[in-house]
C-alpha cells in the first residue's frame, strides 16, 4: 500500500530540497535533470501541502517521511480525523486561497498528499 | 425577536454562561454578554475571598456564545479548543462582552473565532471547534 519505493523515504538524512523534488515527480528521475514545467509546478505544490500538514497538524518530521499517495485518513496511514480534516480545509484556503465547501468534496480532497496537490492545481491555484 | 432568544441554546440555567445577546448576523457572527456577579455559585469557591471567573468558564462562556450561530435546534459539544489566552483576571462587577466569528463547517464541525472583553479590554480568546451531535449520544 506503502509508496516505500519512493527515493525521499531513504533515511540518510538527505531530505532537503533533493527530497521534494523527487517525490514530486514521481519515479525520481535522479537529482540535477530539472523536470519539465508541468512537473515542477505540481512538485512546488506537493512541497507546500507537505508543509502545510507539517505545520497545521503539527506532524513535523513525519510529514517529510509522508509518501504521496499514504492515505490521510483511516486505516494504513496517518489515520487523521475529522477535527484534522476541518483544520486543513481551513490551512489550504489560506495557503491557495481553494475553498472545500462540503464533506463530500473533503473525502474526495484530502485522501492524500497528491489528490490535494491535484485538487489545488485543478483549481488554479498553484 | 420573540422569545428569549438564548433559549435556542441546550443549556439549562444553571449552566448558562451568557445573559444576552447584544447583535446577531445569523450564522456568520455574534456578539453576546456575560455579567460576572459575586452571587455566581462558582465564584463562592474560586476563590473564597476572592472571587476570580474561572478561565475554564470563560471557554464555557465563549463556547455558548459560538452555539449562537448554529440552526436553530442544534444540539453541540466542544470538539477543540485552540489558542485559548486569558489575558486578563475577570471578577464581579465586569461585564463580559463575547464577540464569536463562524470560520468555516465541515459536516457536523464548526469552527469559530472568539474574543472576549471587558470594557473594551480584551480578557480572553480562543478558537473553538463544536460538533452538531444528537442529545444522548455519547458515542465516539
Amino acid at each position: 500500500m506503502r509508496e516505500d519505493s519512493e527515493p525521499g523515504r531513504a533515511e540518510d538524512g538527505g531530505r532537503q530540497a533533493g527530497t521534494v523534488q523527487a517525490a514530486g515527480s514521481g519515479s525520481g528521475a535522479g537529482g540535477g535533470v530539472p523536470p519539465p514545467r508541468g512537473t515542477e509546478s505540481m512538485s512546488d505544490i506537493v512541497q507546500r501541502v507537505r508543509g502545510l500538514l507539517a505545520t497545521r497538524l503539527k506532524l513535523a518530521g513525519a510529514a517529510d517521511e509522508l509518501g504521496d499517495e499514504t492515505p490521510l485518513f483511516g486505516p494504513g496511514g496517518l489515520e487523521l480525523d475529522s477535527i484534522d480534516a476541518l483544520e486543513l480545509v481551513l490551512g489550504l484556503e489560506k495557503e491557495f486561497g481553494v475553498v472545500i465547501e462540503d464533506r463530500a468534496t473533503a473525502v474526495q480532497v484530502l485522501a492524500s498528499i497528491r489528490t490535494i496537490a491535484e485538487f489545488v492545481e485543478s483549481q488554479g491555484k498553484g | 425577536m420573540g422569545a428569549d432568544p438564548l433559549s435556542r441554546l441546550p443549556h439549562g440555567i444553571a449552566f448558562r454562561f451568557v445573559d444576552r445577546i447584544l447583535e446577531v448576523i445569523p450564522g456568520q457572527r455574534v456578539v453576546a454578554l456575560k455579567n460576572v456577579t459575586g452571587d455566581d455559585p462558582h465564584l463562592q469557591g474560586h476563590f473564597p475571598g476572592d472571587p476570580l471567573m474561572p478561565g475554564v468558564l470563560l471557554v464555557e462562556a465563549m463556547a455558548q456564545t459560538a452555539g449562537l450561530l448554529l440552526p436553530e435546534g442544534s444540539f453541540a459539544v466542544l470538539a477543540q479548543i485552540k489558542e485559548a489566552r486569558f489575558r486578563r483576571p475577570v471578577v464581579p462587577g465586569d461585564q463580559v462582552r463575547i464577540e464569536a466569528e463562524h470560520r468555516t463547517g465541515l459536516g457536523s464541525l464548526h469552527r469559530f473565532t472568539l474574543q472576549a472583553c471587558v470594557d473594551g479590554t480584551p480578557v480572553a480568546e480562543a478558537e473553538i471547534v463544536l460538533a452538531i451531535t444528537t442529545p444522548g449520544d455519547r458515542g465516539s
